[in-house]
């Protein structure tokens, strides 16, 4: 079972049906979904709230956008998250997004083994 | 002196204050010391500048009670007020007022209180005059005007004054009464304004006695007698020296003078104090210029122009003589002597004209011009230039005493005659006619006349005062020196005669009158035996000799009483006793009759030293009358012998007396004659002057003739030294021969030929041993003076030298042949050089043999070849002297080549060219051809020498050369690729110009550590180490590095080889250099798009496992799981193929409505209509759109409006500005229910775009059809 501190996910994702799946997946893991964003802007009107997010996976490009200021304001909130991205990890380091990735296309077993590992973090 | 001018008004005594610089305090200080109920008038006079206010009269109110004015107009005098001058203008007294005039001299000259203190002189005769501090001299004059007229001068201490220059001037005029400082000077006016007062109550009556006792005193104590002088005058001077000493009594300053010797010689300096100037009344001095002096000038005597000037006081009227005569002479081109006599008695204004320094002021009245040519400015001063000067001879003289001089054209005596009375002029008059030569001149001043003397004087002018002397004089000697104050006096004061006879009831006078009736003839003699006055009856002892008539007593009487009188007379004068003289017969018209004369001293007083001497004639009856016979009655033969020997002894007496008169008369006549013989000798004295003179001169000339000679003398001489010297320095041995060939003159240096000596002149010289290689000298020399021609010849000696010997004969200067002469010249030096230059030819010859080239020499201009030497220069080359342009120069180069030549002639250059030339075989060569201007002296070019060489092979090399390294240069072009070569020993780096380029050389650029400058720092070292180790190591490198270039950072690849040193040669690297910039940019883009590529990629893949898992989800079965999916993809494909069409920047929302609509319905069934513009979506906006427009399509056709024929969709957008309105509306088909459960496809209709894009959506399932509306704000330009 996950840890009960780390129940309530953000999923930031510009593809609507990813983001769809994304919620089936963290809600079979066991995760409640604290809410989904497909903007920049609806990713940070999301965490106007911190309190209500405790971890988030973040896709690294929004419409063609660096997810880059949502990274930096959850390293303010001290908010654990990973990165989705199609990009090879090289590439993210080099465009400055931390550890841990989660390569797209992905399956469950990814999502969850990355979840586990924000746990560990905290 | 100026007539005063006499006002009835009650005249205010005036004080006029003169300062200037440094004045206001002391005119302060004076102010606030003098009281303020003096009842005097203060006038200040400064100098102002002309244009600003003066607010010295406020200064001068604070510090006095009296009232203070600036004077603008004229004023009435009134007491105890001051007046001040106002800014550019002059004050002048006229009649009671004060008058403020305009200045008539021009700045620079004006000298105001000169002006002022003489206008106080002329119109108040006296004042007070005070001086205080001040530059320059403005004052000096006016004070002696002042105190001439009988004013007081009262001048600062210059100690105190803090300019001293004006005190100083005033000083030097030697009038000042009081030198002190300011507050004493104040003191001094109080005091002397009252003496004033009282001397002004004095009696006039009791004033006439005591000023002759003054008078007297002064005649006694200095020598000088003013008793001739007007009374009026006199007194006013003694006044002043009353107010001066504060004497308030005339008795009392007599008494003063008495006391103090030093006061007589003041009284006695300011009584001759007189006014002058320069020009003093210039008409007068205009017309005595035009009618007398030039006049004169045309008819001069052999002693040249002399005049006097009596009574010259400071010298300015004799100097203004002195100019007026240069003047005068100048106009007439003449230079007669001329001698101007100025005299005057007072020593003190003598030395001032000597010293010929006037103040400055004086410009007032000299003109400029003559300012400027007889005066030399000295600051404050004028000098009288050296030239009038020395006509001017200052000598301190009376008129009164002294003897006149003599032979005078001019006497000048201007303002003298006025002081003196009446009877003195007249005897100054004769004295002065008796001076002038005949029909001369006398000037007067203005006041002045000669009435007295008008039978010596005619008016020549009268307003001039211009009197001639008449033609027929007297030439008597006048008196000189019998002016006595009695005799002056007695004139005078006529008491004896007529005053008695008025008074008949006078007992006393009655007495003297019978007394003198009865009394014997008498007379009354001076010292000098002159007759002061005569009895009635004394005239019967009178007999007037012949001649001129005298006063002398000793002439006048009978001859017989002569001699006793003059020796009674002189007992009694120089010893004062009396004498009774022993009869003596006279004969008188009526027979013999004896007299006596009693002569006794009588003087006046008991103390006068002056007496005269009465004579008495007394009768001792006629001498007849005492008959002998009556007086022998009581007499014995004794008495009678007695008588006998008396009247022996009284012939004898009578006889000695007549021949002392006649002696007495024989010594006049030698007199006579020893006077003109001293006359004579004067003459002969002036004859010998003049032979003095005459030898003088003559001594002169031989003066001149002597150093004439002298000269002469000193040039042979000089030219004898250089005709010596000329000989010693010439190295050519001359031997002169007579015609017998006897040795006359040689120099040293034939001396070594021949062996002779000095002694030897005068012997043959073929009596000589020689050391010449030739022995017919002798025979060369008779051969010369038989055919008078040169004969040359050239030998040798036996020392080795060679001689030149030249044998010419010898001509005199008048033509004659006088024998030969011979010149050795030493030529052994030119010989020699001839040799070594025949060799240097020689050599040079062997030189133009051996060489290739082609030497030859060209005329001046370039043009013909005049001399050609050595080969193949051109084959054909037999033309010298043709233009060597036309002859081998290719027609299309002559153009250039004559330019050429034409730069080298003006620029005297060397010509040098390398140009092709025709040759004789058709062919065209290459040749070099130098030349080089050969100049004379004067710089032109006398010839051109040169070479020309033959350099066809070697322009064929480089020809070769040229064409190998064209194709190189080509060839890299064309590969764009940079070429270098470079040598790392001397740091030597050659680029070619696409090289310099890609690098970012300069033209100068031509280091090998410039090319590393250019390389990026990173880059750089390793590029150093790379290249160092290939030249070392003789290998190829490949290198690739980035250069800094203006137009940004390119990277360069290069790559070149080393080659291995060879013996002679260091190591030397070639390569080329390429810019790969774009190629590595393409390469960087290449690769960022395949990064990209892959990601959309993956991206896509988890796009297509979400639809796929989330179609799973809601599909029944496998079929429709496929079918749906299969649709799903299909969309997407299409939209990606619109994105890849428009290279994945955007795709056009109507392209995507119309692929989407029409993959499903027939575009022309008419049930569908599009109405919206293009817009331009980015990718992910596109892919959204499309997935949501798929699923609108596929809604239609299963439920809605496309599911039956009838139904309709109208698609419609609008776009307005960055929002974007899109609207589905479906009608006409089937009844719309809403869905009952959320599948896939409603969750991406209705969520899918609200997700993505934040845009609104509104699904509204109406029945009669669906409707959807989409908002969009679009976040790009597209």
């Amino acid at each position: 079972m996950p840890d009960p501190l780390l129940r309530r996910i953000l999923i930031v994702e510009d593809e609507l049906a990813i983001a769809i799946d994304l919620k089936r997946i963290v809600a079979e893991l066991g995760y409640e979904v604290a809410g989904m964003a497909g903007t920049l802007s609806r990713a940070l009107q999301q965490l106007e709230d911190p309190g209500a997010v405790d971890a988030v996976l973040l896709d690294a490009n929004l419409h063609g956008e660096s997810a880059l200021p949502v990274a930096e304001r959850l390293k303010e909130l001290r908010i654990p998250f990973a990165i989705t991205s199609g990009y090879e990890a090289e590439e993210l380091r080099h465009s400055g997004f931390p550890r841990p990735h989660v390569a797209k296309p992905y399956g469950a077993e990814a999502i969850g083994s990355a979840l586990r590992q924000l746990e560990g973090r905290r | 002196m100026d007539t005063v001018d006499e006002t009835t008004l009650p005249r205010i005594p005036i004080c006029a204050i003169g300062a200037s610089a440094g004045g206001t305090r002391p005119l302060r200080e004076f102010f606030r010391r003098i009281p303020t109920d003096l009842g005097m008038a203060y006038v200040v006079i400064v100098h102002l500048a002309p244009d600003e206010p003066s607010a010295l009269g406020e200064i001068l109110g604070d510090v006095t009670t009296m009232e203070v004015r600036t004077v603008f107009d004229g004023p009435a005098i009134a007491p105890d007020t001051v007046y001040v001058i106002s800014p550019d203008r002059e004050l002048v007294i006229e009649g009671n007022s004060i008058a403020s005039v305009e200045f008539r001299e021009p700045r620079g000259k004006r000298a105001p209180i000169d002006m002022f203190f003489r206008s106080v002189a002329r119109a108040r005769g006296d004042g007070l005059a005070v001086i205080l501090s001040g530059a320059g001299s403005d004052g000096a004059v006016g004070v002696r005007a002042v105190k001439e007229a009988g004013g007081v001068v009262f001048v600062q201490d210059p100690e105190e004054a803090q300019f001293a220059m004006m005190p100083r001037s005033s000083i030097a005029q030697g009038v000042a009464d009081f030198v002190a400082p300011v507050e004493v000077l104040a003191d001094q006016i109080v005091r002397v304004i009252r003496s004033k007062r009282k001397i002004g109550e004095m009696d006039e009556d009791d004033a006439e006695q005591t000023l002759s006792r003054i008078l007297g005193f002064l005649h006694r104590s200095t020598g000088h007698d003013f008793s001739n002088y007007k009374r009026a005058t006199m007194l006013r001077r003694v006044a002043r020296r009353m107010q001066v000493n504060q004497q308030s009594t005339l008795e009392d300053y007599a008494h003063h003078l008495q006391t103090n010797p030093e006061e007589a010689k003041d009284l006695f300096s300011d009584l001759l104090i007189s006014v002058t100037s320069f020009f003093r009344d210039p008409d007068a001095f205009e017309t005595l210029a035009e009618t007398v002096i030039g006049p004169m000038l045309d008819d001069l005597h052999e002693g040249g122009f002399r005049a006097w000037v009596a009574g010259c006081a400071t010298g300015e009227e004799a100097y203004s003589l002195a100019m007026l005569i240069h003047e005068e002479k100048t106009k007439r081109g003449l230079s007669p002597e001329v001698q101007i006599f100025a005299t005057d008695l007072d020593e003190g204004a003598l030395a001032t004209a000597r010293e010929a320094r006037y103040p400055a002021s004086i410009a007032a009245d000299v003109s400029d011009e003559r300012l400027s040519k007889f005066f030399v400015s000295e600051g404050s001063h004028y000098r009288i230039s050296k030239e009038i000067r020395d006509t001017v001879l200052f000598a301190s003289h009376s008129v009164l005493k002294d003897p006149p001089f003599m032979r005078l054209d001019l006497i000048s005596c201007r303002n003298l005659l006025i002081y003196l009375d009446r009877t003195v002029k007249r005897r100054v008059g004769e004295l002065f006619a008796y001076g002038l030569r005949p029909n001369r001149f006398l000037f007067l001043g203005s006041a002045e006349t000669m009435d007295s003397n008008t039978e010596l004087f005619q008016p020549l002018h009268r307003e001039a005062r211009i009197f001639q002397l008449r033609r027929q004089q007297l030439r008597r000697p006048p008196q000189i020196g019998g002016f006595s104050s009695d005799s002056a006096m007695s004139k005078r004061r006529p008491v004896s005669g007529t005053v008695s006879e008025k008074q008949t009831f006078d007992a006393g006078g009655h007495h003297a009158q019978a007394l003198e009736r009865m009394a014997p003839p008498s007379m009354l003699v001076d010292r000098d035996c002159m007759i002061v006055h005569m009895s009635p009856n004394v005239g019967q002892y009178l007999l007037p000799p012949g001649g001129p008539l005298s006063h002398d007593a000793g002439d006048l009487v009978r001859p017989e009483l002569r001699l006793d009188l003059r020796s009674a007379v002189r007992r009694a004068a120089e010893r004062g006793q009396t004498t009774l003289t022993l009869p003596v017969g006279v004969a008188f018209d009526g027979g013999q009759r004896r007299v006596m004369m009693h002569v006794s001293p009588s003087r006046r007083k008991e103390s006068d030293p002056v007496f005269e001497v009465l004579v008495v004639f007394l009768d001792g009856g006629p001498l007849s009358a005492i008959p002998t016979s009556e007086r022998i009655d009581a007499s014995d033969g004794e008495i009678q012998r007695l008588r006998n020997e008396l009247e022996m002894a009284e012939s004898h007496l009578a006889a000695s007396r007549s021949e002392y008169e006649t002696a007495i008369q024989d010594l006049r006549v030698v007199n006579e004659e020893l006077q003109s013989m001293n006359e004579e000798y004067r003459s002969t004295s002036e004859e010998l002057e003049t032979s003095k003179e005459e030898l003088q001169s003559m001594n002169e000339e031989l003066q001149t003739v002597n150093a004439e000679l002298k000269a002469k003398l000193e040039s042979i001489g000089a030219a004898h030294s250089d005709l010596e010297n000329l000989v010693m320095a010439t190295d050519v041995g001359t031997l002169f021969l007579d015609t017998s060939l006897r040795i006359r003159i040689f120099t040293p240096q034939v001396a070594q030929i021949f062996r002779i000596a000095e002694g030897d002149i005068g012997r043959a010289i073929t009596d000589f041993t020689h050391t010449l290689q030739y022995s017919g000298l002798g025979d060369d020399a008779r051969q010369v003076l038989r055919d008078l021609t040169p004969v040359e010849r050239e030998t040798g000696t036996a020392d080795n030298r060679r001689l030149m010997i030249r044998c010419r004969p010898y001509r005199t200067i008048d033509d004659r042949i006088d024998g030969v002469v011979f010149t050795f010249v030493d030529v052994t030096a030119q010989r020699e050089a001839a040799t070594r230059m025949r060799e240097s030819e020689r050599r040079f010859r062997a030189l133009v043999d051996a060489t290739s080239d082609v030497v030859f020499r060209m005329s001046p201009d370039l043009r013909d070849t005049q001399e050609i030497m050595g080969r193949g220069f051109p084959p054909n080359a037999d033309a010298a002297g043709k233009d060597w342009v036309e002859a081998y120069i290719l027609p299309e180069e002559r153009e250039s080549i004559r330019a050429m030549v034409e730069a080298a002639i003006a620029g005297r250059t060397p010509f040098e060219t390398e140009h092709r030339v025709r040759l004789s075989d058709g062919n065209i060569g290459w040749r070099l051809t130098r030349a080089i201007p050969v100049e004379d002296e004067e710089g032109r070019i006398v010839e051109w020498f040169g070479a020309a060489s033959d350099i066809s092979a070697r322009r064929r090399n480089e020809e070769d050369l040229r064409a190998a390294r064209d194709a190189l240069v080509l060839a890299t072009r064309a590969a764009d690729l940079g070429w270098g070569t470079w040598e790392l020993g001397n740091g030597r780096a050659d680029w070619d110009d696409r090289g310099r380029e890609m690098l970012g050389l300069g033209p100068d650029d031509t280091r090998v550590s410039d090319w590393f400058d250019r390389v990026h720092a990173d880059d750089r070292a390793a590029l150093r180490d790379e290249i160092e180790a290939a030249s070392r190591e003789a290998r190829s490198f490949d290198v690739e590095y980035r250069i800094l270039r203006q137009d940004g950072l390119r990277i360069i690849h290069g790559t070149g080889a080393f080659t291995a040193p060879g013996a002679d040669r260091p190591p030397r690297g070639s390569g080329l250099v390429r810019d790969v910039t774009e190629l590595r940019k393409w390469e960087e883009s290449q690769r960022l798009l395949v990064g990209e590529l892959n990601h959309r990629v993956k991206n896509m893949l988890a796009v297509v496992q979400s639809i796929a898992q989330q179609t799973r989800l809601y599909s029944p079965d496998m079929d429709r799981f496929i079918a749906a999916f299969s649709a799903r993809i299909g969309v997407l494909s299409e939209a990606h193929g619109a994105l890849t069409r428009r290279n994945w920047s955007n795709a056009d929302l109507r392209d995507l409505v119309e692929r989407s609509l029409f993959s499903i319905t027939d575009r022309d069934g008419g049930q569908v209509t599009l109405q919206g513009p293009h817009v331009a979506l980015k990718p992910d906006a596109a892919i959204s759109f499309t997935l949501a427009i798929h699923e609108l399509c596929t809604n239609a056709v299963k439920y809605g409006a496309l599911s039956c024929r009838e139904g309709r969709v109208r698609v419609s957008w609008v776009r307005d500005g960055r929002t974007l309105k899109f609207d589905w509306v479906e009608s006409d088909g089937p009844e719309v229910h809403p869905p009952t459960r959320t599948g896939f496809g409603s969750l991406i209709l209705q969520q899918g775009l609200a997700y993505e894009l934040d845009a609104e959506v509104d699904v509204d399932y109406d029945p009669a059809g669906l409707r959807y509306h989409v908002k969009l704000e679009l976040h790009d330009d597209a």
